[in-house]
């Protein structure tokens, strides 16, 4: 189903609006980490400790989710479509990949966020591997940006026999 | 691209970005298992000093 031209738009604002608030929320986070390893002060480790799960849960989650399904909207909506375009097909999918590992993190927030809470004192170990996750993250949704810029091409064979049966 | 010819394959950028996928996966999925990274985990990293 093609959606009309006002709603095609709004879809893409939004799509446009969640993907670069993913972007820069998971940066961020990356900072707020780097921040907390390189300053070496117990208050900040602890203070990083307990904020990370309140921003992934209510910042980069949600953010996460709607560029995802704005973007299945604003594709399947359109004439570009979800399966025709590699450039669409291998942002969906590592858009995909990113939520389901942002999604994987969370229990280590969480534990993360109880020592914050009780433990008396706590290193700042626990952040190594926010480091991996985030940045790693933000590579992911850089290449996302690039191909959503360029948009390399190359249809898939499914693309390439729907827009043969069209003429 | 015209679509009345035969399929032209796959891009050499796709399988280079999917080759480039699969491998970061692999590195994910070897530093989780083996607690690479420094100590992936929070478990690691309680100080025992800690109170819970």
């Amino acid at each position: 189903m093609m959606l009309s031209t006002g709603v095609r738009k709004l879809a893409l604002v939004a799509h446009v609006s969640t993907s670069v608030g993913w972007l820069g929320s998971a940066a961020a986070y990356l900072a707020l980490v780097v921040h907390a390893l390189t300053s070496g002060d117990p208050v900040t480790i602890r203070a990083t400790y307990l904020v990370l799960e309140p921003i992934a849960w209510y910042g980069i989650l949600p953010l996460a989710v709607g560029a995802l399904l704005t973007g299945i909207v604003s594709s399947l909506g359109t004439h570009w479509g979800l399966f025709r375009h590699y450039w669409i097909l291998l942002k969906f999918l590592l858009s995909i990949l990113g939520t389901a590992v942002l999604l994987g993190n969370m229990s280590t927030l969480d534990t993360l966020s109880r020592l914050g809470a009780t433990a008396t004192s706590v290193d700042s170990g626990g952040l190594h591997g926010q480091i991996l996750h985030s940045g790693g993250g933000l590579a992911v949704l850089l290449i996302v940006t690039v191909l959503a810029v360029v948009k390399p091409k190359g249809m898939t064979r499914y693309g390439w026999r729907r827009t043969a049966g069209q003429r | 691209m015209d679509p009345g010819i035969d399929y032209p394959g796959m891009p050499r950028w796709v399988k280079v970005a999917i080759a480039l996928i699969i491998a970061l996966v692999l590195l994910a999925v070897i530093l989780k298992v083996t607690g690479g990274a420094n100590g992936h985990g929070p478990g690691r990293h309680m100080s025992a000093r800690a109170g819970r």
